[in-house]
């Protein structure tokens, strides 16, 4: 699962991108549509992005310069810049910022699928070679007694007032305490140790340390608790969509190169330094009795397992939450049904709430929102008058012709002919 | 441009010629004037003559009489007739009387200013008369003796507007008791004296006045103008003056005093008569002036006509041309140096006009092949997304709009590829417009809109230059709505506003700083100039402006609250007629 963001000034190109992309990728693709640089900025500031194709000339911003925002965002983001200028200017400058390719318009879709490709394989070589992080670490400066100090701060659920800001700079604490903080608990399969989680706090920084101020505390031998900022002290969104978007790549890399098996529970809720104990007793009970460890969660919400509160039974559970994904599906089929919506509606990652629904339904995700789409529209051509355009954008089709080819593809004939044939 | 001269020829010459009249006129004013004061003095100096002349002959003849008078008061004869009476006979009181009536005729005939001569014998009583009459009765001798004294120096007295000489013997005593032996009274004869006077009446309206300083005695002649005494108090022996008289005229007044005779004499004359010759001088005086100013009035208009009507021509001639009006032209008919100078300005004029004219040619030439080369620079960036939108339209197998696209496409290259004509119909002009405002809108449906009004009938024959709508429209798209996000909206819309004919080209993009806005105006207005300016928007305005003349082209303006409108203003003849350059 790739998330990948085509950006282009004109809509018609956008749209047609994405459903190639979407049609005939080389690996499975979740691909968000951004019809201006302004807004691709929005998008990439609220969510993560492995890939992102961008029109080099586009009103506001050029591609260059959105260029070194996603670099700033987003530093390991492949960019593919498409572009009708055969400009060496261009080209040389793309390539300053590791972008990956430079496509001409004109070149054709397999030149562009193929970078893509491309793109992909750079990607799982980079996460393959995550270990090279490991070895450049440096020893922590914390010490042991500071550790066993904070740990008790953090467990010892006694007034808040009794740790001032300087208490917690005193315990080795990294963040600024004059702001509030997030936490995410980290639950290990397997036990470790004060090393392995300085190690899993370092893979943690690589991947999103640019946009995430954190510091770990290793609660027990099977968890870990993580208190985070965000390192723009006004840019809380960059440090969500960092850290929900990066915890699949950051659990992989820990399974790959530490094979420790860590599943996070992370509470978007900003707390203040006094309410922290608290909260870390809540986690903490949320991690040791309500999470299934082999369930191969990379992350899941707090609320994820608040929603269960009542419903103690996980398959029932779980049941639940498959019925509330099919009726917001159903309700929402013209709007945004892509994975990363859905799970963050669920408070799950993406890959786990796919992979999830599957065994649950044994359906694909995608191949039962495509079936929906297809009934309502079906329904909708047998019952209604409605232009097949409009029909289409009400399935979650912006272009008559996407819609009518998806059709064709699984009914064997277009809109049309199907409405003619009903008719008769 | 210069300004004009200030001072000009024409108040020079007028300068001149009033420096050269001026002191001639004044020399005639001198003349006159220098006659009328002769003749002034003149007449005075001849009335102080005569009036010296007769005043001296006056006193003197007075004196003699006085002399005669007392002569015969103190007579013998008549002494011893008076008082020997009592003891005449009759013949003796008879040749006694009538030697005394021989003496009183004496002292009559004594002199011409007498006319009468008196004697009173009061005790006899008797009077005697030198016109020989002897009366018993005795009159007014007292009267007489008591009458005033007009000059101490002479004795003569004045007695009912008479004057007189009159003593009583013996002198001085009193008559009331005793009655004096006799009063002898000589009586002056005023018609004498006023024949005298009259001789000083040399011109018609004239009269003379003896008056007596002290006493009320006047005798007059003449033109009567009721002078009286107190008016005339003039100082010194003699004077001369001017007297106004009630009817308002004027009289010259010479006064001459006899301090002797206590007396004053004058002589008035009316100006009128003296100067009655001067009149004709003054008339003469009146044309010269008169003359005078016809001469600098006709002066004024023939040197108007001939040297300043001719340079101010000229004059304003130049300026239509510096202003840029190179057709004007002088005709002339005389011929002087004027034609001379006019027929080298129409030279110059013609020149000038024939080098704009080549000018005017070569630049619509320069302009046009830049538009050539506008076009052959088909801007690279719609062209390849043209293409790509059709590839991927193709890929997609969206049939429909590819055939609707590519009809666009291909009407728009077909359309500026076209090297047919320079001129064409506005209607084939607002279709292309709109053809490229359709691709962009497929290119950027989602960011912007158009509302593109209708072409009005009456414009569609309208010929225009090729190509003026749509870089305009590109300018709107390409950096009007270039960085629009969302909502752009481009307007279209005609208008017909006096005799112009007015495209209106709208958006609500970013709009223009105040400083480019103002480097665009600035260049708008100064387009005349050879701007080596490639854009398409100084290209339209400069074959406009070529084209139709100065007042027609391109405005930029603001719009509120974001974005820029264009304005094109093209020349739009209410009826039929093509409009041009003349």
């Amino acid at each position: 699962m790739y998330r990948i963001l085509v950006v282009d000034d004109e809509a018609f190109i956008t749209d047609s991108l994405a459903f190639l992309l979407e049609n005939q990728a080389p690996a499975e693709l979740e691909v968000v549509k951004a019809y201006s640089a302004a807004q691709a900025l929005e998008l990439l500031n609220h969510s993560a992005f492995q890939i992102v194709i961008s029109d080099i000339e586009m009103p506001g911003k050029s591609g260059l310069d959105l260029l070194r925002e996603i670099h700033a965002k987003w530093p390991r983001c492949k960019v593919v810049f498409l572009s009708g200028h055969d400009d060496f200017q261009y080209a040389h400058q793309a390539m300053r910022y590791n972008a990956v390719r430079y496509v001409l318009k004109n070149e054709g879709d397999d030149v562009l699928l193929e970078a893509v490709a491309e793109c992909i394989r750079r990607i799982d070589r980079e996460q393959k070679s995550v270990g090279n992080v490991l070895k450049n670490s440096t020893e922590s400066s914390v010490t042991g007694r500071q550790r066993r100090n904070l740990r008790r701060c953090l467990t010892e659920s006694r007034n808040g007032a009794d740790y001032p800001p300087e208490e917690w700079k005193k315990l080795g604490i990294r963040l600024d305490t004059d702001r509030k903080i997030m936490l995410m608990a980290g639950c290990t399969r397997e036990s470790i140790y004060e090393n392995n989680l300085q190690s899993v706090q370092t893979v943690l920084e690589s991947k999103i340390g640019h946009a995430v101020l954190s510091d770990a505390v290793l609660l027990h031998k099977k968890l870990g608790i993580w208190m985070m900022q965000p390192a723009d002290r006004n840019n809380r969104d960059h440090a969500l969509a960092a850290i929900k978007g990066l915890a699949e790549e950051i659990c992989e890399a820990c399974r790959i190169s530490l094979h420790i098996h860590i599943t996070f529970i992370f509470d978007e809720e900003e707390v203040s330094w006094a309410d922290v104990p608290r909260h870390v007793t809540a986690l903490q009970d949320i991690a040791q009795n309500r999470l299934n460890k082999d369930s191969g969660i990379a992350m899941a919400g707090f609320r994820f397992f608040e929603q269960q509160e009542e419903n103690q039974e996980e398959p029932v559970a779980e049941a639940a939450f498959v019925c509330r994904l099919m009726s917001h599906i159903r309700e929402n089929l013209g709007g945004d049904l892509s994975l990363s919506a859905l799970s963050e509606l669920v408070y799950l990652n993406p890959s786990y709430l796919s992979r999830r629904f599957k065994e649950m339904t044994g359906e694909n995700l995608t191949d039962i929102i495509l079936r929906l789409r297809m009934e309502e529209s079906c329904r909708q051509l047998e019952e209604t008058t409605n232009r097949i355009k409009n029909i289409g954008i009400q399935v979650g089709y912006e272009s008559a012709a996407h819609f009518s080819r998806i059709f064709k593809r699984e009914k064997a004939m277009t809109p049309q002919e199907y409405r003619d044939r009903f008719m008769r | 441009m210069n300004k004009r001269p200030r001072t000009s020829v024409f108040t020079v010459l007028v300068t001149l010629f009033a420096v050269v009249m001026l002191p001639m006129y004044l020399l005639g004013y001198g003349i006159f004037q220098w006659g009328y004061q002769m003749t002034t003095d003149e007449i005075t100096q001849s009335i102080y003559t005569r009036a010296s002349f007769f005043t001296n002959t006056l006193e003197s003849e007075i004196q003699r009489i006085r002399t005669v008078h007392q002569e015969c008061l103190n007579d013998s004869d008549l002494y011893y007739y008076v008082n020997s009476l009592s003891i005449m006979g009759s013949y003796e009181k008879l040749t006694g009387l009538l030697n005394i009536v021989k003496r009183l005729e004496l002292v009559h005939n004594s002199s011409a200013y007498i006319k009468d001569v008196k004697l009173w014998m009061p005790r006899i009583p008797r009077m005697v008369t030198s016109s020989g009459g002897v009366e018993s009765m005795m009159g007014d001798w007292q009267k007489l003796l008591d009458a005033p004294v007009i000059s101490p120096s002479t004795g003569l007295m004045v007695y009912e507007g008479e004057l007189y000489f009159c003593s009583s013997y013996p002198a001085g005593i009193s008559y009331t008791n005793n009655l004096p032996q006799y009063v002898l009274a000589v009586q002056l004869s005023n018609e004498k004296i006023s024949e005298e006077l009259m001789g000083f009446n040399l011109y018609p309206e004239a009269g003379t006045l003896l008056q007596a300083t002290e006493q009320d005695f006047h005798l007059e002649t003449g033109q009567d103008i009721r002078i009286t005494g107190k008016e005339l108090t003039a100082e010194g022996q003699f004077s001369v003056g001017t007297y106004r008289a009630e009817n308002g005229e004027e009289y010259l007044l010479l006064s001459h005093e006899s301090t002797e005779l206590n007396m004053r004499m004058h002589t008035y004359i009316s100006k009128k008569s003296i100067y009655g010759g001067l009149d004709t001088y003054r008339g003469l005086f009146v044309i010269f002036t008169v003359a005078v100013c016809l001469l600098i009035l006709a002066y004024l208009w023939f040197s108007r006509r001939l040297i300043s009507q001719p340079v101010r021509r000229l004059v304003d001639s130049l300026r239509q041309v510096e202003n840029g009006r190179l057709d004007v032209r002088i005709d002339h008919r005389t011929n002087d140096e004027f034609s001379y100078l006019y027929a080298s300005f129409n030279q110059m004029a013609e020149s000038l006009e024939n080098m704009f004219e080549i000018n005017y040619r070569q630049r619509m030439l320069a302009q046009e092949a830049e538009l050539r080369q506008l076009q052959a620079q088909i801007n690279p960036h719609f062209l390849h997304n043209s293409f790509f939108i059709l590839y991927r339209m193709a890929k997609d197998e969206d049939y429909d709009n590819i055939s609707e696209f590519l009809t666009y496409l291909s009407d728009y290259y077909r359309y500026i590829t076209r090297n047919a004509s320079i001129e064409v119909d506005m209607e084939a002009e607002d279709g292309h417009a709109r053809r490229y405002v359709q691709i962009q809108l497929v290119r950027f449906k989602k960011r912007i809109s158009a509302d593109f009004a209708p072409l009005p009938e009456k414009f569609k024959e309208l010929k225009v230059p090729r190509l003026i709508l749509q870089p305009l429209l590109e300018n709107a798209f390409n950096h009007g709505l270039k960085d629009t996000v969302s909502d752009g909206l481009l307007r279209v819309w005609y208008e017909e506003r006096d005799t112009k004919f007015l495209v209106f080209v709208e958006d609500n993009g970013s709009g223009m700083q105040d400083a480019e806005l103002e480097a665009l105006q600035k260049k708008l207005r100064s387009a005349d100039d050879f701007l080596m300016e490639r854009s398409g928007i100084i290209n339209i305005h400069q074959r406009l402006r070529i084209r139709f003349g100065p007042d027609y082209g391109l405005k930029v303006e603001k719009r509120e609250p974001g974005g820029a409108r264009f304005i094109m203003m093209l020349p739009y003849a209410s009826g039929d007629e093509a409009p041009g350059k003349e």
